[in-house]
């Protein structure tokens, strides 16, 4: 009997985790090389925050962070126009880092309790990308957003549209941090998901503190206390 | 002080060979700093509560609620240990003692991280005096969701200091569940002797009510149940 000619089977590259094919420093600390970076290769950021010494990066990803926050806040202004011009940009960068700053030390004792290694000033770089990534994707969603902003004049469908935007950006961004943070302490980090509930249910409730934020300008209302959703079914009726 | 800081997030982690040191060390240094720990961080979250009420209700709970965890465990101290040397663990006073605090310090601690959360919260939360029941009912369902929480993930510690001493899984457990029992019991009475916590509106802010020791936790539950079965009867 003839013996059939079987090709031996072709070696198949199995790709590895590209977090960890990526990981590794980066070529050069410039603006836009670090803005390249945080989107297409976020691990070598990673490196860069963990295990690099200098102060470029940090500080030009909270430029870019504040930047694209500023950005975001005009166009959700541009809705009502005249004071809210000013006002939503300084509403969405102070409400934003305020929220950062509560989350914080929850953050690092969660990570903690988890088993992770990483020091507090570490765990808030990781946070900063995280935040920066969403703030860039925002960037992406302005000139979509604009439009709706020019074409509607229902403050419920801005509000939800932003919302949306808002949810996109973070779920991306706050998914780096976790990946980051798993592959730096080599672990399944399943608690940051609940620090990820708290810190979006805390960035919705600064939404119904800083009000109002699409609507028309108003003196803050910090006196009149509400929850957000008691704020959203009031917008809703 | 500096080297007793960066144990905190070693204890967090619950890195088994570096507590296993610290349980067997001599010096009285990490107990005070674990001490320390506790009252400044419960005493934080404390303040917190207290606030809601009003301005020195906060100071009063800050220090109601770190003394309300020290009475607890150094009235359980002998008890706790005399219960697991019954049980076979095998371990010293000073080795009880410093397994509960590290536990507490533990609690301490996420209570501490989650006290600008729950101070938010509270700065968007209707006054006591407003009359709104869902800002009264949210914020004590939150508080209580934080204390279960810190509470179960310090036992989780507690165990792990337990079976770190016994090397046994079984005994640690039964020790666990023992101290637990005794720490539930007095924990409780204390907290009604050391009342008000929040206080009712109506009421004024007092650092101790003026009769802390009459009647007690137990008695004040049994008699709200049965004003309730009997309500609901026919």
């Amino acid at each position: 009997m003839e013996e059939e000619n079987i090709e031996p089977p072709k070696q198949v590259r199995i790709p590895k985790d590209p977090f960890t094919e990526q990981f590794q420093p980066l070529e050069n600390d410039r603006l836009f090389s670090v803005v390249d970076a945080t989107l297409k290769r976020p691990a070598q950021m990673a490196h860069e925050l963990i295990h690099g010494t200098g102060w470029k990066a940090p500080l030009f990803l909270t430029l870019v962070l504040l930047f694209c926050l500023t950005v975001l806040g005009i166009i959700m202004g541009s809705f009502s126009g005249g004071a809210q011009f000013w006002a939503v940009p300084l509403k969405i960068v102070t409400g934003t880092v305020i929220s950062a700053l509560i989350c914080m030390p929850s953050l690092y004792i969660l990570l903690c309790l988890s088993g992770g290694g990483q020091s507090f000033p570490q765990v808030g770089r990781m946070l900063l990308l995280g935040l920066t990534l969403a703030g860039i994707l925002f960037i992406g969603f302005v000139p979509v957003a604009w439009i709706f902003s020019q074409a509607t004049e229902s403050a419920v469908f801005m509000g939800v549209l932003y919302l949306l935007v808002w949810g996109i950006g973070l779920f991306f961004g706050l998914r780096l941090m976790k990946t980051a943070l798993e592959f730096l302490n080599k672990r399944s980090l399943g608690t940051l998901n609940l620090w990820m509930f708290i810190f979006a249910m805390v960035l919705l409730q600064m939404s119904t503190t800083l009000r109002p934020i699409i609507g028309k300008s108003e003196p803050l209302k910090f006196n009149e206390k509400m929850f957000f959703m008691a704020h959203w079914s009031e917008a809703l009726r | 002080m500096k080297k007793l800081l960066t144990r905190l997030p070693v204890l967090c982690r619950g890195d088994s060979s570096a507590i296993s040191g610290w349980l067997d060390e001599q010096s009285w240094r990490w107990i005070a700093f674990c001490g320390l720990t506790i009252a400044l961080g419960s005493g934080l979250y404390g303040a917190t509560i207290g606030l809601w009420r009003a301005e020195l209700m906060a100071l009063y709970v800050a220090i109601k609620f770190p003394l309300l965890i020290f009475l607890t465990t150094f009235c359980n101290a002998l008890l706790n240990w005399m219960l697991a040397l019954m049980i076979g663990a095998g371990i010293t006073f000073r080795q009880t003692l410093l397994a509960q605090l590290m536990g507490f310090t533990v609690a301490s601690l996420i209570l501490a991280a989650v006290a600008p959360i729950t101070l938010f919260i509270l700065f968007n939360t209707p006054s006591l005096e407003s009359g709104d029941t869902f800002g009264h009912s949210f914020f004590m369902l939150i508080n209580v969701g934080i204390l279960g929480v810190a509470g179960l993930v310090a036992n989780g510690r507690l165990y792990r200091f337990l079976l770190l001493q016994t090397g046994n899984r079984a005994l640690a457990r039964k020790v666990l569940v023992a101290w637990l029992a005794g720490n539930l019991l007095v924990g409780a009475q204390l907290s009604w002797n050391l009342r008000p916590f929040i206080g009712a509106p109506h009421l004024e802010v007092q650092f101790l009510r003026p009769n802390p020791f009459e009647g007690n936790f137990y008695e004040t539950v049994f008699r709200a149940a049965k004003r309730i079965v009997e309500e609901a009867a026919p």
